[in-house]
């Protein structure tokens, strides 16, 4: 009985199948191929290519991407270690000159390391021991009351640790009667830009346009998309009414540039300290053949004039530096309680 | 309720439709049915394996395991079947490095999809056709977003594609119910099989317009930035665009149960294959599901 049965329906099974087999491997044969690879000349060639075809600030730079290329090509190998690779595409991409390029390996992550280049200018050893001994932590911030108790110290260490408004509502209320206030952004690397407006937005009081994003959108190193616009809102409710002063340095960078181009907009706030990192550019971030991971800067960030400075760091309105002879003082928070106190 | 208690419950709900056999109402979902509307609810949840590559972010294919949940409603008239559902999918997936003999890399990334899709089908050639078997032929509409998270690929970890795509669509059912009983003759003991209403299906989508919206040149873009107003959302999808090319295709190679009462069950394999060029780098996704479904008589 069985056999008549499938004898009886040997037709429909074969025909059944066949469509089945057919249609379901379509996809190999349509699809593109993928290409996972160790050849150090294909992932050389793919981080080359990708970094050509989408990094942000080659003319900004005077980068000639193809002398790059024909420098680190010839290190190549086909029989070099996963280490000899690293070094040879890291160093490649040591020449954008940007903290924002990394290459992420299972083993090392490079970096151009500008904060490294220049000198530091912040101890936070000076600061909790000389100047806020019984500091208070509200989330991620570090503040209180500096000597003297008209003006007062917030620490924000990095952009990458959430805030609140609560936490904002807390600390503006408790330092609403000072003459000025001091946000410490020296040595923060920057993170979610999302938390630039969120703590800006408490000293701008009616909607202001701070600068302008372009973005990469083809082939041509100068192909760039319109100015977008940034603007900062007003908080609607608790706001700060006294002059800033925002301490920066080479280790300020990222969101944190992103944080002191907006400033130069804003006429309560005055940047003290140095140029920060710079880091203008918003990382993008992807993997190469081999699996390791990669990040560059694909877009630019404009000052009000549309002028590009933010890459190289933004200035300062009053140069400070730190005295490392002197590890009691501060001179440029001394620098910046100065100028709040004209 | 517990979710235990919810399990349970629902577990007691499919086996119940599963295997229920009281005769509520006369048969009628066949393909040579007699009457004139029959209506049907019919959830189900499916397990598959799936491969992608975004190509804007990684040359590398990424091959995982999902499942999903559907909801699908079909109308038939002797002139028509209409179905349309809902299915949103939830599945991991783990990039094809090639293999190191120093430090292994192992990106992931999640894929998480909603589909809503809409189709209508219509006998062909019924008079030159044998008895078992039935044709039909129209058209589909289907949406489908896919979210995908990949955190080692920093401000590029999350990637956003939408697909709609108008398809041509035939169907190919063939009957394979058991007419009579029969009886297996085992020496021992004897097997009597029942007559049983059960159907062979091949199902084949075409993609014939077939638009993407796909991100940027740059695939992450700052647009105007409103500060804190600044929706998540536009930063995300703010300069994604709309194209008009690629291709996608679905199969479906499905068995169907009924009982007496117009309930039942299928088993089926299904294939949804995507190519999306979009305006610069191309997408590709295929899934290849196993899914089983209930079948609700509504009416």
């Amino acid at each position: 009985m069985i056999n008549k049965m499938i004898k009886k329906n040997t037709t429909k099974i074969l025909i059944f199948s066949t469509i089945i087999l057919l249609t379901t491997s379509c996809e190999l044969v349509m699809f593109d191929r993928a290409n996972p690879s160790t050849d150090p000349y294909e992932n050389f060639n793919y981080l080359w290519n990708e970094i050509d075809k989408k990094y942000s600030y080659f003319e900004y730079k005077d980068l000639d991407w193809d002398a790059v290329k024909s420098k680190y090509e010839v290190q190549l190998r086909d029989s070099m270690s996963d280490e000899e690779l690293f070094d040879v595409l890291a160093n490649m991409m040591i020449e954008l000159r940007d903290d924002h390029s990394n290459l992420i390996a299972p083993f090392n992550i490079s970096r151009y390391n500008l904060p490294m280049k220049k000198p530091a200018n912040f101890n936070m050893r000076t600061i909790k021991e000389f100047y806020l001994p019984n500091g208070r932590s509200t989330g991620a911030f570090f503040h209180d009351f500096l000597p003297g108790g008209d003006l007062a110290y917030i620490r924000y260490s990095s952009f990458s640790n959430p805030i609140s408004n609560q936490q904002l509502d807390h600390i503006i209320n408790r330092y609403s009667n000072t003459k000025g206030l001091i946000i410490d952004l020296r040595e923060n690397g920057g993170g979610s830009i999302n938390n630039v407006p969120m703590i800006l937005e408490r000293f701008v009081h009616e909607k202001t346009q701070v600068g302008y994003f372009i973005n990469r959108n083809g082939e041509g190193h100068s192909d760039f998309s319109e100015p977008y616009n940034f603007y900062l809102n007003s908080y609607d409710s608790i706001r700060y009414m006294q002059p800033v002063a925002v301490l920066t340095d080479r280790g300020s960078y990222s969101a944190t540039t992103m944080f002191s181009l907006a400033t130069k907009a804003l006429d309560n706030i005055i940047l003290v300290g140095d140029t920060t990192g710079g880091g203008g550019g918003l990382p993008n971030g992807g993997e190469l053949p081999n699996g390791w991971n990669y990040r560059f800067s694909i877009t630019q960030l404009l000052d009000m004039n549309k002028q590009n400075f933010a890459e190289a760091g933004v200035p300062p309105d009053v140069t400070a530096s730190y005295d490392w002879n002197d590890l009691t003082k501060d001179e440029i928070l001394e620098k910046a309680m100065e100028e709040l106190r004209k | 309720m517990t979710p235990k208690k919810i399990l349970y419950l629902m577990l007691f709900v499919v086996a119940t439709i599963h295997f229920s056999t009281s005769p509520i109402q006369a048969q009628t979902e066949v393909p040579n049915q007699k009457s004139n509307k029959k209506v049907d609810f019919q959830p189900s949840l499916s397990t598959s394996i799936f491969h992608f590559s975004d190509f804007a972010t990684s040359p590398l294919n990424y091959l995982g395991f999902g499942g999903s949940g559907a909801a699908n409603w079909k109308w038939q008239t002797q002139s028509r079947q209409h179905f349309m559902g809902i299915d949103f999918f939830s599945g991991m997936a783990i990039a094809n490095a090639p293999l190191s003999s120093y430090f292994q890399p192992n990106n992931s990334s999640t894929v998480t999809s909603f589909t809503f899709s809409d189709q209508h089908l219509f006998p062909i050639l019924k008079p030159k056709l044998p008895n078992f078997l039935n044709l039909s032929v129209g058209g589909k509409i289907i949406s489908t977003s896919f979210f995908r998270s990949n955190s080692s690929f920093q401000n590029n970890g999350t990637g956003f594609e939408s697909l709609l795509n108008l398809m041509l669509s035939g169907k190919a059912t063939v009957d394979i119910s058991r007419k009579e009983a029969w009886t297996l003759d085992l020496f021992l003991f004897e097997k009597t099989f029942k007559p049983k209403e059960r159907y062979l299906s091949f199902g084949f989508d075409a993609g014939l317009l077939n638009m993407n919206l796909r991100p940027s040149y740059s695939y992450l873009s700052m647009l105007e930035f409103n500060g804190s107003e600044t929706s998540p959302i536009s930063l995300l999808l703010g300069d994604h665009s709309w194209s008009l090319n690629g291709w996608r295709m679905n199969t479906c190679f499905e068995y169907t149960r009924y009982r007496k009462n117009g309930n039942g069950y299928k088993w089926a394999y299904l294939w949804d294959a995507a190519y999306v060029p979009g305006k610069f780098e191309n997408f590709q996704i295929a899934t290849h599901s196993l899914r089983y479904t209930l079948i609700v008589n509504l009416k």
